[in-house]
């Protein structure tokens, strides 16, 4: 499973990140802490403002939801403590997405999966502070069988289909975050799938490590 | 760079649990309230620095990133934006919360003899109070001899321009920094760098107006335009060093400093 | 030097200014805010009469479903869109997951005032409409129009007479009757949502079940051809044409023939005969519950750090303290085959972490209430 990310590629934002994982591209960008209106004012800690922005037509319920869903994952992850009286603003821009034609139905995990991960360059690249990493992955299962990263066409022969996110702790996945199934699951079938989408989205983890290193190498190219 | 990685979610390579040692933290750790566990929260390099006697330790994350966050003793460059009552209002950044600049935080200030500052000019501050939960103050006075010591008004012939904090720590921090030292064999100059990642830098007399060039006596227009070139010069230089190696810097110094 | 003096509130303002002590100090002494015990779920009420579908026209199923002071009030219309003739030839079997549908919701908490729809109800509404996706439980096919009829004027009646080609072969042999284009309903849900007390994942519950149970009740009209403008009009969006939504070309219309005889019940997935039976709506579509988990301090270990702490499941969140301290949440929607049809699991609160071990028994007693439903 691979992705391609570049990061700090937008100069007027705090952190930035771009993401293309399987058909999904997307941008997001993380600007904080900064002064929240009076009404997102928290007195003890950060308040998050999520933005989701489809790649093509106006937002609508259905960036509202995965909103939610990314919201709810982030405010758990982010120390908001750290930023009492403080706003951090989100905004998450697909760029390529999966569209549905006619005869097939519309899947939001994709996109849910390419947002969780973007989000996690993005906030290392803004230097907000972070609980522990996160990875996350899109899985469809047909018949018992799982593939990662499903298209379009994988996900609508599936029996159902996941979105997990694991904490990562000391390299290891350590609890699930979040987990978005839907369809026809057998229990066991479930656990099946959430052992073996431990190790892989420890390989994830890989990944993300490699390329902080040389994020990190690069933000002090000038030190000698 | 050397030093080892560290990112959130890793161990700290201390032993938190040794009470024999005494552990002060640093930007990028965080130490949970209730669990009392200290925990990374910041991607960068890790740096332990621990005493002789190895009775302390400090602990804490190098990383970079745009957005300041004020902290206690931080020199601060600020525009100022507004009064409330007998304090400025001052903006460190944009979007930042603003912070108070108190009329009385000026060396001799009284109730009758105020500063003059004026909506939009350039300060020069210490933070001399940082406490998230409440507005964060500056002041203009250096707290050991109470005088003016450098802080104040930044005068307007100046040149004020952004570069990331790690590189504003470097250019204030470090000593032994060779870009400012490569710059002052170009020109003259006078700089101020603020921990918030704003650059404050005049080269010779700097930027003046037309008319205040002409009333000048025994200048000429033309060399104004050649401090005015450099200063410039000077900012291009210094925003290019934070994406190079050391060892093309004589090159980007000569291409910034090119027509000047 | 002022005097620091300890403060002691009553429980009920407690409740409200620190809802998460509150809920700590009831759970302590087993006891949770709202009464319950902690995995028994409100019990829910279905009204067995079908009023709301029997006193109006364009009310074609409807649910009205009591848990205790929250009632959610369901109401199913209809509306008539043309359909790609192309894609219509296709089984269920063939189109895989896109041989299903989906209602569209629209859900309105009342709240006292009117205006924008919140946030909570556009995530509700997209939810119940992404899960009645997901599992499957509507055939395209159920609800593609056939067997139109056509409205013939009768001179010596003075009226229009419907003639249907399943129902009335033989007059309708005798009509020109010539009509291409296909249509299928589509399922608009409208819920509203009084005096609600419940969490926003219980509201959940409450909404899926009220539409499934909707759904299972839910009586097809029939649908007639004709070239006047008699009987209930519809208007009918055409996608394959930039008339921009106007059925005009042929001029004939699309009605709904309100005759009540005439109207057949929804087929809907795994289900032999249309499940009018109220015994069996929830066999395939599943029974939506949610949970909670929360870790206390043992009021009788207190001190103890990590030994007198322990991770509660809670079952149907309620009240403002549940809701507001409870981060860590969990939605399972499972059958009566012990399918599960959803998971949907945050853990929003790093202190009480939903293990596995926590999922498995959210599993059982979901499972455990599918098959009591």
């Amino acid at each position: 499973m691979t992705f391609q990310v570049r990061t700090s590629l937008l100069e007027n934002v705090d952190g930035s990140a771009e993401l293309q994982i399987g058909n999904t591209k997307v941008i997001t960008s993380v600007t904080g802490p900064i002064e929240p209106k009076a009404r997102q004012d928290l007195p003890n800690q950060a308040s998050l403002e999520i933005v989701i922005r489809p790649a093509v037509d106006l937002a609508s319920t259905r960036e509202k939801l995965l909103e939610d869903k990314l919201r709810s994952l982030l405010q758990s992850i982010i120390v908001r403590y750290k930023y009492p009286r403080q706003l951090i603003q989100i905004v998450v821009q697909f760029l390529v997405s999966d569209t549905s034609s006619e005869g097939e139905i519309d899947y939001t995990s994709n996109e849910l999966n390419a947002a969780i991960n973007c989000c996690y360059f993005a906030l290392i690249d803004a230097g907000v502070a972070l609980s522990a990493s996160f990875a996350s992955l899109s899985i469809s299962l047909n018949d018992g069988k799982a593939t990662y990263n499903p298209s379009l066409v994988d996900l609508n022969k599936s029996d159902s289909h996941h979105v997990i996110c694991f904490n990562i702790v000391k390299g290891k996945a350590d609890k699930i975050l979040l987990l978005e199934s839907q369809g026809d699951i057998e229990e066991e079938e479930l656990f099946t799938m959430i052992s073996n989408a431990v190790s892989e989205c420890e390989v994830i983890h890989q990944q993300q490590r490699k390329f902080i290193k040389e994020k990190v190498d690069n933000d002090y190219v000038w030190k000698q | 760079m050397s030093g080892s990685l560290i990112i959130p979610g890793d161990s700290l390579p201390i032993d938190s649990r040794d009470s024999e040692i005494k552990t002060t933290i640093g930007p990028g750790i965080y130490k949970n309230p209730q669990t009392q566990s200290i925990i990374p929260t910041n991607a960068g390099v890790i740096n332990v620095q621990q005493n002789k006697a190895k009775t302390t330790q400090l602990v804490y994350v190098e990383s970079n990133s745009k957005r300041y966050i004020p902290q206690t003793n931080d020199f601060v460059i600020g525009i100022v934006t507004g009064v409330v009552g007998e304090a400025y209002k001052v903006l460190l950044q944009d979007f930042s919360t603003a912070v108070l600049l108190s009329m009385m935080a000026f060396p001799n200030a009284t109730k009758k003899n105020r500063p003059n500052l004026k909506i939009g000019q350039a300060v020069y501050a210490r933070v001399s109070q940082a406490i998230p939960e409440i507005e964060t103050e500056l002041e203009c006075i250096d707290p050991t001899t109470g005088k003016e010591g450098g802080f104040g008004l930044l005068d307007e012939s100046g040149y004020i321009f952004t570069v990331n904090l790690n590189f504003a720590r470097e250019l204030l921090f470090n000593p032994n920094s060779i870009f400012l030292e490569k710059l002052a064999s170009r020109c003259k100059f006078e700089i101020a760098i603020g921990i918030n990642g704003k650059v404050w830098i005049k080269c010779g007399e700097g930027i003046k107006l037309e008319k205040e060039t002409s009333e000048e006596e025994g200048k000429t227009p033309r060399e104004n335009t050649r401090d005015l070139k450099s200063t410039l010069a000077a900012a291009r230089y210094l925003t290019k060093c934070q994406k190079i190696s050391v060892e093309s810097l004589d090159q980007v110094l000569d291409e910034a400093f090119k027509n000047v | 030097m002022a005097e620091l003096k300890q403060v002691s509130f009553p429980p009920e303002i407690l409740a409200r200014i620190a809802p998460d002590i509150s809920l700590q100090r009831h759970l302590s002494i087993g006891l949770r805010p709202n009464l319950r015990n902690f995995t028994e779920f409100k019990p829910i009420d279905i009204a067995s009469n079908n009023e709301l579908t029997e006193n109006n026209n364009n009310v074609f199923g409807s649910s009205v479903i009591k848990s205790g002071s929250t009632t959610v009030i369901n109401t199913i219309t209809l509306g008539v869109v043309e359909v790609n003739s192309s894609t219509k030839s296709a089984t269920t079997e063939q189109l895989g997951n896109a041989g299903y549908t989906t209602v569209y919701p629209v859900i309105e908490i009342a709240r006292g005032r009117s205006g924008a729809p919140t946030d909570e109800e556009m995530i509700l509404s997209q939810t119940l409409h992404e899960t009645l996706l997901h599992s499957r439980l509507i055939p395209k096919a159920s609800l593609s129009i056939n067997n139109y009829g056509a409205a013939v004027y009768d001179a010596t009646l003075s009226n229009y007479s419907i003639y249907y080609p399943d129902l009335n072969p033989q007059e309708f042999e005798l009509i020109n009757f010539n009509h291409s284009k296909s249509y299928t309903f589509v399922l608009l849900s409208h819920i509203k949502i009084f005096s609600r007390q419940k969490s926003t994942s219980a509201l959940f519950d409450l909404c899926h079940l009220s539409t499934v149970h909707a759904l299972s009740r839910l009586q097809l009209p029939r649908v007639y051809i004709s070239d006047t403008t008699s009987g209930t009009k519809v208007s009918v969006k055409s996608r394959s044409s930039n008339t921009r939504g106007l059925v005009g070309l042929s001029r004939s219309n699309i009605n709904i023939d309100t005759n009540k005889e005439l109207f057949y019940p929804l087929v809907l997935n795994n289900s032999e005969d249309a499940m009018v039976d109220s015994s069996g709506p929830f066999d395939h579509s599943g029974v939506s519950s949610n949970f909670g988990v929360v870790t206390v301090a043992d009021a009788d270990k207190e001190g103890n750090d990590e030994e007198g702490k322990r991770s509660i499941l809670l079952a149907d969140l309620e009240g403002e303290a549940e809701e507001s301290a409870i981060l860590s949440r969990l939605s399972i929607i499972s059958n009566k085959s012990n399918t599960i049809k959803k998971i949907s699991l945050i853990n929003g609160d790093g202190n009480s972490e939903i293990s596995l071990d926590i999922l498995k028994q959210a599993l059982e007693i979901a499972k455990l209430r599918a098959q009591q439903m």
